[in-house]
């Protein structure tokens, strides 16, 4: 990774100063051509006010002149007869040229690579002049570039591999950390996290969530773990029962009717050991919070005035009354509809079980903002403050309670539909009575 | 009813069949999923039992492919998969039922006769009667012996379905799907209170008795014999 990110850097620098060198290099030769071009008008210009004469004499002045000043002129007669000028052979060509020192056979002259841009026109009268000026100015100033440009890409490449390295370095340390992290947890070391920089960059943020992710195993092998010993330890109990009768039964029993007693008895209890597994599965099941996956816009004025409905009749056989306070303000959240009406039939179901004859019952749903509050009153018993923790827990049944029948799985059953959709049940006392509350965050 | 069960357990499969050839009922029992899709395919059935774990090929992807070939033919799976998605993903397999071991062989039968005798494509009854009993649905309104009776709407549907039902049981785990929409069991006499309720207003001021109760199993509703 860090390799790839140095060779690009370094390939873009590259180009970037390839382009500026081209781009410098024209610019030179143009200033070169204008100076050139500039010498030349200058010729013309003396040519035309004291004529070819005039030009010749300025020229033949100027040749005199000691060594070469990086310029070549050359005045001939339009039949190629010498006039003036500081070079004998001569190229001919129209226009523009680059002239080579061969060309003017008179290597020894000059510099090695030097090359004339000249020019070549035709005075009035016909004769022609030839400018030319040295390159030499420009060649060194592209050697310079080139040298620059050069130990620039070096540079460039020398550092951007030696930060790669450095950053490298620094992430691979904590790389490997968060592997050595979550090889601990394979291997059964559960409360382990990963280790945070305090950079709050890219690798922090991973790590975060990585923390996130091995707090939710956790819970799920600890939901899963206190499932299995549920399981184990409050079944076996109706299980063992279920054995001793019918052990009994075939030690005392003599009639057919007898053993037919048992047997409907047996099947009974069979049930309610089923219900009690397929109760314990649905929880952590709800638990391990697969359904959210599946949740859809549920509105829970229909779940709470549905509920109302459905056991009106029910609590009115107990003696007792439901009342609903259920705001007209829409209610709308992402959810499961089937599982909130279990939880909230649950609640129901508990108070009108728990009251006596001539309780009140209130189911009251309240708007504030993007909150929503349900909750289920009555002015029953209660629960004892120091058994409100409890009694979420499986299976725990009140002192008073644990002849009658049910399972008491109820409430971890509340519980868990209630965290699965975010909102956490809370018991509190009715002043008299319980009252189970949720809060609920709405969707707009 | 001639019955094909798709079914690996020897045991429950001997258990179903026994008790609906008690019953009078064709059954064939066959352990292999993909002898099964044949049969299936292959014989006309009133109604298929399918195990959803089979080996081989899945109960599910059996439905898939009838249902995918246009058999229209009731489908009934028995699972021990009872969770809270499992009955979802088998009804939109393209079941029609879905239920639960471990079971009782009367909600079994119950449901079969339910999904056995439904009369296919046929138009919906508008009108559905028993005795002097007469319900319109379109109308919303009941009469017994000519005289109009109120129900609230909870009481109008139990009834409904208990009439759609004519001369079969309807168990209570029925009832609780198709009236209340519950799919769970509840721990108080939801069923039962507004049966109470619905013979109060039915029942009771008149002669004969209509609806009646099949102990231990559920509730059936039939003409006067």
């Amino acid at each position: 990774m860090a390799a790839m990110f140095a060779t690009l850097s370094a390939l873009a620098v590259t180009f970037v100063f390839i382009a500026v060198y081209f781009e410098i290099r024209s610019e030179l030769y143009e200033r070169l051509r204008v100076r050139t071009q500039s010498l030349h008008d200058t010729f013309l210009t003396v040519a035309r006010s004291t004529g070819a004469e005039g030009l010749e004499r300025v020229i033949t002045d100027r040749a005199k002149a000691p060594g070469i000043d990086g310029g070549i002129y050359l005045l001939v007669r339009d039949d190629g007869h010498f006039l003036a000028g500081n070079i004998d052979p001569y190229p001919t060509f129209s226009g523009w040229s680059f002239i080579e020192p061969s060309e003017l056979g008179a290597e020894e002259r000059f510099e090695f690579d030097e090359r004339f841009l000249s020019r070549w026109s035709r005075l009035p009268d016909g004769e022609m002049l030839l400018v030319g000026l040295s390159d030499d100015s420009v060649e060194e100033a592209r050697e310079a570039l080139v040298g620059g440009i050069v130990f620039g890409v070096v540079a460039t490449i020398l550092i951007t591999a030696a930060l790669a390295a450095w950053l490298a370095v620094k992430s691979q340390r904590r790389i490997r950390s968060i592997g050595a992290t979550l090889e601990d947890y394979a291997q059964g070391q559960l409360d382990t996290r990963v280790a945070l920089a305090g950079a709050e960059d890219d690798l922090d943020q991973v790590a975060a969530r990585i923390n996130t992710t091995l707090d939710r195993m956790e819970e799920l092998v600890e939901s899963l773990r206190q499932v299995s010993a549920d399981i184990a330890h409050e079944l076996k109990t109706p299980i063992g029962r279920l054995r001793q009768r019918l052990d009994v039964a075939l030690a005392e029993a003599n009639s057919v009717s007898e053993f037919r007693a048992a047997n409907a008895q047996a099947i009974e209890l069979i049930d309610q050991i089923v219900g009690t597994f397929e109760a314990l599965l649905r929880i952590a099941q709800i638990e391990s919070g697969t359904r959210r996956a599946r949740f859809s816009r549920v509105s829970l004025n229909a779940v709470l005035s549905n509920i109302v409905e459905i056991y009106g009749p029910v609590a009115a056989d107990a003696g007792q009354e439901i009342l609903d306070q259920l705001t007209d303000a829409p209610c709308e959240l992402a959810g499961d509809q089937e599982l909130l009406t279990q939880m909230f039939a649950n609640l129901l179901e508990n108070a009108i079980h728990h009251c006596p004859s001539g309780s009140s019952i209130v189911v009251r749903l309240e708007r504030n903002g993007d909150v929503a509050e349900a909750s289920i009153c009555d002015d029953g018993p209660g629960i004892p403050d120091h058994e409100r923790d409890k009694v979420v827990r499986r299976l725990y049944r009140l002192e008073k309670s644990r002849s009658t029948p049910g399972t008491g799985l109820g409430l971890s059953l509340v519980q868990a539909v209630a965290d699965l959709h975010g909102a956490p049940l809370v018991l509190g006392d009715n002043e008299p009575g319980l009252m189970a509350s949720l809060r609920f965050r709405l969707s707009p | 009813m001639k019955v094909l069960v798709i079914e690996d357990d020897q045991e429950t499969a001997d258990y179903i069949r026994r008790g609906l050839v008690e019953r009078g009922h064709v059954v064939d029992c066959i352990g292999d999923g993909r002898k099964g899709l044949l049969m299936a395919s292959a014989d006309p059935y009133d109604v298929l039992v399918i195990d959803r774990m089979l080996p081989g090929i899945d109960g599910l992807s059996i439905v898939k492919t009838l249902r995918g070939a246009g058999t229209t033919t009731p489908i009934l799976f028995l699972t021990t998969l009872g969770g809270v998605d499992d009955r979802v993903e088998g009804l939109n397999a393209g079941g029609d039922d879905y239920l639960v071991k471990p079971f009782a062989f009367s909600e079994l039968m119950a449901r079969l006769d339910a999904l056995g005798r439904r009369p296919p494509l046929k138009e919906e009854d508008t009108v559905l009667v028993a005795g002097d009993l007469r319900m319109d649905l379109l109308a919303r309104s009941v009469t017994r012996a000519g005289e109009t009776i109120e129900l609230q709407p909870r009481e109008f549907k139990l009834l409904e379905v208990l009439l759609r039902n004519k001369g079969r049981v309807v168990t209570r785990t029925m009832l609780l799907e198709q009236v209340w929409d519950f799919h769970f069991d509840p721990k108080t006499s939801v069923v039962e209170t507004l049966i109470s309720r619905l013979r109060t207003k039915l029942d009771k001021p008149f002669a004969t008795e209509l609806i009646h109760t099949v102990r231990g199993v559920g509730y059936t509703v039939h003409d006067p014999s």
